[in-house]
């Protein structure tokens, strides 16, 4: 193990994340004592930020080459649990949030991992620095923070690329050009073009270019951080909802099917299996939440119910969080429904989280396989996902995730019945914040927020989220004792 | 620039690894999943599945827009096939790997337009080269043959008390059969120009000339105390390696012994080499060499096909009291693990191959048969084709460039020494002594009249 350069590579990681709370500085103008509180606390935490980068950076010098895979996730892993650490002193040092230093790093995991379960009960309260400041670590962490440093350093070559195969979500770990920087650069160009657009479209409904911002930052990430209490019913505008539904459908889909588009093959999108059961599945999700709504009489309007289950829908199954109705309160199915929406989650190699449609697409058709197996075992088939077959060392990898994924649901669940949660708050909270989606339903509901869980549980929800948002295998790894040995 | 490798084993690997370093975007084709995996964890570079003499495959790999194709698997048609789809799909270079150049010697200018590569380049040849640099010490730096063996090229330094010191070149009574075609002078200053009749020789100039291996041989005994006292080689392995670095080193006053291990073989290189001490035997074998007189042995050097043998017998033959010793590696991780055992020179082939393409990348210049002064001039075999414009009127009135002149010529097999009087025919073979800036004149005056221009 490679520590020196680990710890050089994490400094500038470090160095680099400190750097970009400069985006937030503008918006300590004009509010007069608490901008100044605001502005103190930036100064503060960029400072404290560049030290402990700049001392790892210095620490890790004179460090060799030698970077391998191992290397490559140790790095991963630890940038995230640090860069949330640096991303959580604005709120400390202002003083404006609740509760003491752990509250505010669930905060900033929650935006890093663009999960957006908040500790917040009144986010009005805050200042708009550190609600763009919040906002902004979902947007860095939504094509992730780390393909954004490769993209713009150039020093590293194949360090680089083991970084992005920890980083980048997903079953397909290739680039999509020879080297893998032109590849971060690409995908982060295209997520920039969608957040211009974004901003473009909400400045045309009447929103604020502060809330125009804000959500878009938070939409293209399937974050879920709003700056008001009530998220974006808040508006309270369908022409707001229609864009951000549209937005939060556009980022659910693999990234590298749009930099094909551009590249001159517009026909990807649609050849694309797991684009087509992505959009497939979000169909089938909107009609039953609709029809159960309207089943159980919970809307007396058809219109209004198809307008709130199809917002719904879309946001927990894109692992946004985002809400327009309290979904708590509706029938047991439609909670529950959502409930499995959760596990879903985007395609891959898109800024959404969970286990995502491939995988289960996978793991589906396995299970179909093996039963035609069953009943004729001399039978040789090949998984097939179109007309590419699906290798066997991925399926192995689908199924090892799922079981770790599903393994950890459990698991802290029922860490949270011992702390004395309610069991539909235990699995609620867990898989909101595994899957990256934000609200669950009781107690962590769309209304409610995280600040009343005691700490321990805090603890293990901030742990969760980064184990969903890096899927698992890099951040156990860091407990596997053989990991560490040279 | 945008670099596209065929063949991903250790000679793809270790250029792609130099190459991402620089900066470049390498795209790697390989036709072994297992291997493709494998560069996908070490390399930061595009990789793709499939043959690379597939047109698909190498559509999909933009060979289109490529700067620089690079064809280094260790198959030769694949590897010329897929430099001639990448260059018609408009590739702007392309650079292939054969294993023994000499098969393509003789045509070699026929090859190069049929199959519009720019640089061939086979390891075994770059491997041999450096080993006749390492034996000849600083004597006679360039020694190329031409034509297929009938034409050598050899660079001389004149020394002190030669015949025709101080005589015009006209005056020293040349043979008629061999010619002067470069002299660099090291007084004042180092310069290489063509000579003529009027040029005056001093000593410490160095001459190339070109000729039979007679006579060029016989040329060298003139020079006498030049050459120093005949320096004793061993070599082990009479492969395909080892038989070239023996041709090369038979026209020298070099004591050769060359080892071989298979009888066959060796009755074989036996009937190939005349001066040349063949020894059916063992390389790693004490006694044996302690009868070839290890001890007196200036350079033993060990190329057979087997790393660990390669090392161990020059371990031993050092300890023996071989003055120095040189081994072939096949790894290139190795190199310096060898030097750090004792071994003076570890030669890797896919090395100094990978070594060789860098540096025609980095630099742009197309490779010549003969690189003399490090690239200033060079000497290059031309055909002379139906319709090449050289063919239509004698050499003085072609409009042959000032810096260029046709050393030799090969007709149906006899060699001839030029004249301003002598008109090149279609079909002839040659050799041509040119200063980079008249090259591309000198390859328009041997191009075939495109019928189409």
């Amino acid at each position: 193990m490679n520590l020196r350069l680990i710890i050089k590579i994490l400094g500038q990681i470090l160095v680099f994340a400190s750097f970009s709370m400069v985006v937030a500085l503008p918006w300590t103008l004009g509010e007069g004592e608490e901008g100044k509180e605001c502005l103190k606390a930036f100064f503060k935490s960029m400072l404290v930020g560049i030290a402990l980068g700049g001392g790892l950076w210095a620490l890790g010098r004179r460090a060799s080459r030698e970077f391998f895979r191992r290397e490559g996730l140790a790095t991963v892993a630890l940038a995230w649990l640090l860069i949330a650490g640096i991303g959580a002193l604005p709120f400390y040092f202002s003083g404006f949030f609740p509760g003491n230093y752990l509250d505010c790093y669930f905060e900033a995991m929650s935006g890093f991992t663009t999960t957006g379960a908040t500790v917040l009960d009144n986010i009005e309260q805050i200042p708009k620095s550190l609600l763009f400041w919040r906002a902004f670590t979902q947007w860095l962490g939504g094509m992730g923070i780390i393909v954004l440093f490769i993209s713009i350093f150039p020093a590293l070559g194949i360090e680089a690329k083991l970084l992005y195969q920890v980083e980048v979500p997903g079953i397909e770990k290739k680039g999509i050009m020879p080297r893998i920087r032109d590849t971060a650069s690409i995908l982060w160009r295209i997520y920039l073009c969608f957040t211009t657009w974004e901003i473009f479209l909400l400045l045309l409904g009447g929103v604020s270019f502060f809330d125009a911002c804000a959500h878009t930052f938070t939409t293209l990430a399937t974050g879920g951080f709003s700056t008001y209490t009530a998220s974006i019913s808040g508006f309270n505008s369908l022409y707001v909802e229609l864009v951000i539904i549209f937005f939060m459908f556009l980022v659910g889909v693999n990234f590298s099917l749009y930099a094909q588009t551009f590249q001159g093959n517009p026909k990807a999108l649609w050849k694309n299996r797991e684009f087509l059961a992505y959009l497939l599945l979000l169909c089938g999700a909107v009609f039953l939440l609709w029809l159960s709504l309207i089943g159980f009489k919970d809307h007396h309007s058809g219109l209004k119910a198809l307008r709130e289950a199809g917002f719904q829908a879309v946001s927990i199954m894109t692992t946004t969080g985002y809400t327009t109705a309290d979904f708590d309160r509706w029938n047991d199915f439609a909670r529950f429904f959502l409930l499995g929406l959760m596990f879903i989650g985007g395609c891959t190699g898109s800024t959404g989280g969970s286990i995502k449609v491939m995988r289960i697409m996978i793991a589906i058709k396995t299970a179909g396989m093996e039963l035609k197996k069953f009943f004729f075992p001399k039978r040789v088939i090949s998984l097939k996902m179109g007309k590419e077959p699906v290798e066997k060392e991925v399926i192995s990898l689908v199924f090892g995730f799922i079981v770790l994924f599903i393994g950890a649901f459990i698991i802290s669940t029922f860490a949270l019945l011992a702390m004395g949660l309610d069991p539909i708050t235990s699995m609620s909270a867990t898989i909101a914040c595994l899957g990256n989606i934000g609200p669950g339903l009781a107690k962590v509901g769309p209304t409610a927020h995280y600040f009343h869980l005691p700490y321990p549980a805090k603890a293990l929800l901030s742990f969760l989220m980064v184990l969903g948002r890096l899927e698992v295998y890099p951040l156990l790894l860091l407990f596997l004792s053989g990991f560490w040995r040279k | 620039m945008k670099i596209l490798i065929i063949g991903g084993g250790e000679v793809g690997f270790h250029l792609a690894r130099i190459l991402t370093r620089a900066g470049h975007r390498i795209i790697i084709i390989d036709n072994s999943p297992e291997r493709i995996s494998e560069l996908e964890t070490r390399l930061d570079v595009y990789t793709l599945l499939g043959n690379g003499c597939e047109a698909g495959v190498l559509e999909q790999a933009g060979a289109f827009s490529a700067d620089v194709i690079l064809a280094v698997t260790s198959n030769d048609e694949v590897n010329l096939l897929a430099g001639y789809f990448a260059k018609e799909m408009g590739a702007k270079r392309a650079i292939v790997r054969v294993q023994n150049i000499s098969r393509y010697q003789f045509h070699r200018g026929f090859y190069q337009r049929a199959l519009k590569y720019d640089y061939m380049l086979s390891p075994r040849e770059l491997t041999a080269q450096v080993i006749i640099e390492a034996v000849l010490g600083h004597q006679a730096s360039v020694v190329e043959d031409f034509a297929g063996g009938k034409i050598q090229l050899r660079q001389f330094k004149i020394p002190a008390r030669l015949p025709w010191e101080g005589k015009t070149l006209s005056q020293a009574n040349l043979p008629r059969d061999c010619l002067i075609v470069a002299l660099i002078k090291n007084q004042p200053k180092r310069e290489i120009i063509i000579p003529d009749g009027s040029t005056m020789v001093k000593e410490g100039d160095e001459v190339l000339i070109l000729g039979s291996p007679g006579r060029v041989k016989e040329i060298e005994k003139t020079f006498g105390k030049s050459i120093e006292r005949a320096r004793k080689v061993i070599l082990v392995g009479g492969g395909g390696l080892g038989l070239a670095i023996a041709q090369r080193l038979e026209a020298t006053e070099i004591d050769l012994k060359l080892i071989e291990e298979n009888k066959d073989r060796a009755d074989e290189l036996a009937e190939i080499l005349d001066q040349t001490q063949i020894i059916n035997g063992n390389g790693t074998d004490p006694m044996l060499l302690e009868e070839l007189g290890i001890k007196s042995t200036d350079l033993f050097i060990s190329a057979c096909g087997k790393d660990e043998k390669n090392l161990l017998g020059c371990q031993l033959a050092k300890k023996l009291g071989a003055k120095k010793v040189i081994a072939l590696v096949e790894n290139p991780e190795y190199v310096e693990l060898y030097e750090s055992l004792g071994i003076d020179l570890a030669v890797c082939p896919r090395r100094l191959l990978a070594e060789k393409i860098i540096g025609f990348i980095n630099t742009g210049v197309v490779g010549s048969i003969a690189v003399i002064e490090e690239g200033k001039a060079e000497v290059i075999e031309m055909r002379a084709e139906e319709k090449s414009p050289v063919t239509k009127a004698p050499l003085s009135q072609v409009g042959f460039p000032k810096g260029a002149i046709i050393g030799v010529i090969v007709r149906d097999g006899q060699v001839l020494i030029p004249t301003g009087k002598d008109q090149v025919k279609p079909g002839d073979i040659c050799i041509v002594f040119s200063f980079l800036k008249s090259l591309p004149q000198v390859q328009k005056l041997f191009a075939p009249s495109n019928k189409s221009k």
